[in-house]
Protein backbone atom coordinates (compact mmCIF):
# COMPACT_ATOMS: atom_id res chain seq x y z
CA UNK A 1 0.00 0.00 0.00
CA UNK A 2 1.60 3.58 -0.71
CA UNK A 3 0.57 6.00 1.92
CA UNK A 4 0.96 9.72 1.20
CA UNK A 5 0.30 12.44 3.58
CA UNK A 6 -0.63 16.09 2.92
CA UNK A 7 -1.78 18.94 5.56
CA UNK A 8 -5.11 20.35 4.14
CA UNK A 9 -6.68 22.76 6.24
CA UNK A 10 -7.73 21.51 9.22
CA UNK A 11 -6.85 17.91 8.76
CA UNK A 12 -3.73 16.04 7.55
CA UNK A 13 -4.81 14.03 4.58
CA UNK A 14 -3.36 10.48 4.13
CA UNK A 15 -3.95 9.59 0.74
CA UNK A 16 -3.93 5.56 0.44
CA UNK A 17 -3.09 3.64 -2.61
CA UNK A 18 -4.01 -0.30 -3.00
CA UNK A 19 -5.48 -2.86 -0.85
CA UNK A 20 -6.26 -2.51 2.54
CA UNK A 21 -5.92 -6.28 4.44
CA UNK A 22 -3.41 -8.29 6.90
CA UNK A 23 0.22 -7.12 4.99
CA UNK A 24 -0.60 -3.40 4.69
CA UNK A 25 -2.44 -2.43 7.96
CA UNK A 26 0.80 -2.02 9.80
CA UNK A 27 1.99 0.30 7.43
CA UNK A 28 -1.29 2.36 8.12
CA UNK A 29 -1.08 1.89 11.70
CA UNK A 30 2.60 3.19 12.13
CA UNK A 31 1.81 6.15 9.66
CA UNK A 32 -0.92 7.26 11.88
CA UNK A 33 0.88 6.73 15.37
CA UNK A 34 3.72 9.17 13.86
CA UNK A 35 1.37 11.97 12.96
CA UNK A 36 -0.68 11.34 16.53
CA UNK A 37 3.23 11.44 18.35
CA UNK A 38 3.51 15.04 16.58
CA UNK A 39 0.22 16.09 17.44
CA UNK A 40 -1.34 16.04 14.21
CA UNK A 41 -4.43 14.26 15.09
CA UNK A 42 -6.68 15.44 12.81
CA UNK A 43 -6.61 13.17 9.64
CA UNK A 44 -8.99 12.38 6.16
CA UNK A 45 -8.19 9.09 4.93
CA UNK A 46 -8.98 9.73 1.19
CA UNK A 47 -9.44 5.60 -0.31
CA UNK A 48 -10.22 6.82 -3.35
CA UNK A 49 -7.39 4.74 -4.55
CA UNK A 50 -8.10 1.68 -2.18
CA UNK A 51 -10.07 -1.32 -3.96
CA UNK A 52 -9.50 -3.47 -1.98
CA UNK A 53 -10.76 -4.43 1.73
CA UNK A 54 -11.82 -6.89 4.48
CA UNK A 55 -12.28 -7.81 8.11
CA UNK A 56 -8.19 -7.01 8.52
CA UNK A 57 -7.72 -3.82 7.02
CA UNK A 58 -11.64 -2.50 8.89
CA UNK A 59 -10.00 -3.72 11.83
CA UNK A 60 -6.93 -1.42 11.34
CA UNK A 61 -9.47 1.75 10.55
CA UNK A 62 -10.98 0.75 14.09
CA UNK A 63 -8.22 0.79 15.73
CA UNK A 64 -7.33 3.98 13.96
CA UNK A 65 -10.62 5.60 14.94
CA UNK A 66 -9.58 4.63 18.45
CA UNK A 67 -6.34 6.21 18.73
CA UNK A 68 -7.35 9.30 17.13
CA UNK A 69 -10.09 9.92 19.96
CA UNK A 70 -7.30 9.13 22.37
CA UNK A 71 -5.57 11.67 21.26
CA UNK A 72 -8.76 13.99 21.35
CA UNK A 73 -8.88 14.15 17.40
CA UNK A 74 -10.75 13.82 15.06
CA UNK A 75 -10.81 10.67 12.30
CA UNK A 76 -12.77 10.79 8.95
CA UNK A 77 -13.17 8.64 5.35
CA UNK A 78 -13.88 9.92 2.30
CA UNK A 79 -14.38 9.17 -1.58
CA UNK A 80 -14.89 5.61 -0.85
CA UNK A 81 -14.84 3.11 -3.99
CA UNK A 82 -18.21 1.31 -4.35
CA UNK A 83 -17.41 -2.05 -3.75
CA UNK A 84 -15.60 -0.82 -0.44
CA UNK A 85 -18.56 1.37 0.54
CA UNK A 86 -20.36 -1.96 0.81
CA UNK A 87 -17.98 -3.75 2.93
CA UNK A 88 -18.42 -0.47 5.08
CA UNK A 89 -22.26 -1.08 4.95
CA UNK A 90 -22.44 -4.97 5.32
CA UNK A 91 -20.28 -4.87 9.17
CA UNK A 92 -21.91 -1.62 9.73
CA UNK A 93 -19.28 0.44 10.42
CA UNK A 94 -20.43 3.10 8.34
CA UNK A 95 -22.25 3.58 11.77
CA UNK A 96 -19.12 4.76 13.39
CA UNK A 97 -17.37 6.49 11.40
CA UNK A 98 -17.95 9.61 9.65
CA UNK A 99 -17.59 8.83 5.78
CA UNK A 100 -18.27 11.52 3.27
CA UNK A 101 -18.00 11.47 -0.42
CA UNK A 102 -15.10 13.86 -1.24
CA UNK A 103 -12.51 15.72 1.10
CA UNK A 104 -14.56 19.20 0.03
CA UNK A 105 -17.61 17.83 2.01
CA UNK A 106 -15.34 16.61 4.42
CA UNK A 107 -13.27 19.75 5.45
CA UNK A 108 -17.00 21.67 5.20
CA UNK A 109 -18.42 19.16 7.92
CA UNK A 110 -15.50 19.46 10.13
CA UNK A 111 -15.15 23.52 9.76
CA UNK A 112 -18.63 23.59 10.94
CA UNK A 113 -17.94 21.27 13.86
CA UNK A 114 -15.04 23.41 14.89
CA UNK A 115 -17.13 26.26 14.24
CA UNK A 116 -19.94 24.83 16.58
CA UNK A 117 -17.56 23.92 18.95
CA UNK A 118 -15.47 27.29 19.57
CA UNK A 119 -18.66 29.10 19.36
CA UNK B 1 -27.03 -27.47 -5.65
CA UNK B 2 -24.55 -30.28 -7.70
CA UNK B 3 -22.77 -29.10 -10.36
CA UNK B 4 -21.62 -31.17 -13.18
CA UNK B 5 -18.51 -30.28 -14.42
CA UNK B 6 -15.08 -32.21 -13.07
CA UNK B 7 -12.67 -29.34 -13.40
CA UNK B 8 -10.57 -28.46 -10.49
CA UNK B 9 -7.77 -25.93 -10.19
CA UNK B 10 -5.79 -26.25 -7.12
CA UNK B 11 -2.59 -23.95 -6.03
CA UNK B 12 -0.96 -24.24 -2.64
CA UNK B 13 0.89 -21.11 -1.29
CA UNK B 14 3.22 -21.17 1.95
CA UNK B 15 2.34 -20.14 5.13
CA UNK B 16 4.18 -16.95 5.09
CA UNK B 17 2.66 -12.92 5.72
CA UNK B 18 4.94 -12.30 2.13
CA UNK B 19 3.34 -14.84 0.27
CA UNK B 20 -0.31 -13.46 0.56
CA UNK B 21 0.65 -11.10 -2.72
CA UNK B 22 0.00 -13.83 -4.88
CA UNK B 23 -3.45 -15.10 -3.94
CA UNK B 24 -4.92 -12.19 -5.24
CA UNK B 25 -3.46 -12.40 -8.68
CA UNK B 26 -4.15 -16.33 -8.91
CA UNK B 27 -7.36 -15.88 -8.01
CA UNK B 28 -8.81 -13.09 -9.92
CA UNK B 29 -7.25 -15.23 -13.01
CA UNK B 30 -9.43 -17.76 -11.99
CA UNK B 31 -12.47 -15.39 -11.33
CA UNK B 32 -12.20 -13.55 -14.81
CA UNK B 33 -12.94 -17.01 -16.82
CA UNK B 34 -16.37 -16.96 -14.61
CA UNK B 35 -19.56 -15.97 -15.99
CA UNK B 36 -20.24 -12.88 -12.66
CA UNK B 37 -20.37 -9.53 -12.71
CA UNK B 38 -17.48 -7.02 -11.22
CA UNK B 39 -19.03 -6.89 -8.29
CA UNK B 40 -19.43 -10.82 -7.42
CA UNK B 41 -15.69 -11.39 -8.39
CA UNK B 42 -14.52 -8.58 -5.84
CA UNK B 43 -17.10 -10.13 -2.96
CA UNK B 44 -15.53 -13.33 -4.14
CA UNK B 45 -12.14 -12.47 -3.69
CA UNK B 46 -12.94 -10.69 -0.24
CA UNK B 47 -14.65 -13.92 0.94
CA UNK B 48 -11.60 -16.08 -0.12
CA UNK B 49 -9.07 -13.97 1.67
CA UNK B 50 -11.13 -13.99 4.86
CA UNK B 51 -10.40 -17.62 4.48
CA UNK B 52 -6.71 -17.38 3.96
CA UNK B 53 -6.10 -15.06 6.41
CA UNK B 54 -7.94 -17.24 9.33
CA UNK B 55 -5.79 -19.91 7.94
CA UNK B 56 -2.35 -17.98 7.93
CA UNK B 57 -3.52 -16.63 11.61
CA UNK B 58 -5.62 -19.11 13.39
CA UNK B 59 -5.28 -22.08 11.34
CA UNK B 60 -1.19 -22.17 10.32
CA UNK B 61 -0.67 -20.24 13.65
CA UNK B 62 1.61 -17.94 11.10
CA UNK B 63 3.92 -21.22 10.86
CA UNK B 64 5.91 -20.24 7.92
CA UNK B 65 6.80 -24.34 7.55
CA UNK B 66 3.29 -25.11 6.85
CA UNK B 67 0.93 -24.42 3.87
CA UNK B 68 -2.30 -23.48 2.28
CA UNK B 69 -3.93 -25.06 0.03
CA UNK B 70 -6.64 -23.75 -2.34
CA UNK B 71 -8.94 -25.49 -4.45
CA UNK B 72 -11.48 -24.19 -7.04
CA UNK B 73 -14.25 -25.92 -9.03
CA UNK B 74 -15.74 -23.76 -11.22
CA UNK B 75 -18.72 -25.44 -12.55
CA UNK B 76 -21.68 -24.07 -15.16
CA UNK B 77 -23.32 -22.83 -12.07
CA UNK B 78 -21.61 -22.38 -9.19
CA UNK B 79 -18.08 -22.07 -7.95
CA UNK B 80 -16.87 -24.01 -4.97
CA UNK B 81 -13.75 -23.36 -3.74
CA UNK B 82 -11.78 -25.60 -0.85
CA UNK B 83 -9.36 -23.60 1.42
CA UNK B 84 -7.08 -26.06 3.44
CA UNK B 85 -5.12 -25.60 6.16
CA UNK B 86 -2.83 -27.95 8.75
CA UNK B 87 -4.13 -26.85 11.81
CA UNK B 88 -7.28 -26.98 13.94
CA UNK B 89 -9.56 -23.47 14.20
CA UNK B 90 -10.79 -22.40 17.56
CA UNK B 91 -14.07 -23.86 18.54
CA UNK B 92 -15.91 -20.59 18.79
CA UNK B 93 -15.22 -20.05 14.96
CA UNK B 94 -18.17 -21.23 13.72
CA UNK B 95 -19.39 -19.47 10.69
CA UNK B 96 -23.16 -20.07 11.62
CA UNK B 97 -22.67 -18.71 15.16
CA UNK B 98 -22.10 -15.49 14.08
CA UNK B 99 -24.64 -12.73 15.51
CA UNK B 100 -26.09 -10.31 12.84
CA UNK B 101 -24.84 -7.35 14.95
CA UNK B 102 -20.81 -7.73 15.61
CA UNK B 103 -18.93 -5.08 18.33
CA UNK B 104 -18.91 -2.64 16.10
CA UNK B 105 -15.93 -0.83 17.55
CA UNK B 106 -14.53 -4.35 18.12
CA UNK B 107 -11.03 -4.89 16.29
CA UNK B 108 -12.01 -8.26 15.10
CA UNK B 109 -14.53 -11.05 14.35
CA UNK B 110 -15.65 -9.68 10.92
CA UNK B 111 -14.17 -12.02 9.20
CA UNK B 112 -16.64 -14.61 9.54
CA UNK B 113 -19.41 -12.30 8.87
CA UNK B 114 -18.13 -11.75 5.36
CA UNK B 115 -17.73 -14.61 4.73
CA UNK B 116 -21.35 -15.59 5.78
CA UNK B 117 -22.81 -12.91 3.74
CA UNK B 118 -20.58 -12.44 0.87
CA UNK B 119 -20.80 -16.34 -0.78
CA UNK B 120 -24.45 -18.42 -0.75
CA UNK B 121 -22.68 -21.07 1.07
CA UNK B 122 -19.59 -21.08 3.88
CA UNK B 123 -18.61 -23.46 6.11
CA UNK B 124 -15.55 -25.20 7.96
CA UNK B 125 -15.04 -28.85 8.19
CA UNK B 126 -12.66 -31.18 8.78
CA UNK B 127 -10.26 -32.82 5.99
CA UNK B 128 -9.13 -36.39 5.91
CA UNK B 129 -6.22 -35.77 7.66
CA UNK B 130 -7.97 -33.86 10.58
CA UNK B 131 -7.43 -30.56 9.56
CA UNK B 132 -9.86 -27.18 8.62
CA UNK B 133 -11.18 -27.24 5.32
CA UNK B 134 -13.62 -24.19 4.67
CA UNK B 135 -15.84 -24.47 1.65
CA UNK B 136 -17.10 -21.18 0.07
CA UNK B 137 -19.88 -22.23 -2.88
CA UNK B 138 -21.36 -19.50 -4.83
CA UNK B 139 -24.05 -19.82 -7.64
CA UNK B 140 -23.69 -17.50 -10.80
CA UNK B 141 -27.51 -16.61 -10.73
CA UNK B 142 -27.91 -15.79 -7.07
CA UNK B 143 -28.94 -12.60 -5.88
CA UNK B 144 -27.29 -10.80 -2.47
CA UNK B 145 -28.84 -12.37 0.89
CA UNK B 146 -29.82 -8.63 1.49
CA UNK B 147 -29.67 -5.71 -0.40
CA UNK B 148 -27.15 -2.88 0.84
CA UNK B 149 -27.53 0.93 -0.30
CA UNK B 150 -24.71 2.75 -0.95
Amino acid sequence: MEITVKAEEAFHVFHLKGRLDLTSSSELKEKVKEHLEQGKVNILLNMAQVDFINSSGLGTLVSTLKEVRTANGRIALCSLAPYVQEIFEITQLSHIFDIFPGEKEAFAAFGQKKAAHTS
Amino acid sequence: MKDTSNERISISIPNRMESIKWLYPVCESILEELPISDKERHMILVAISEGFTNAFQHGNQKDPQTEIKLTFYPGEKSLKILIEDEGILPIDMNINNVPDHVDLEGISGRGLLLMRELVDEAYYDINSKGFNILTLITNFEKKYKKVYSF
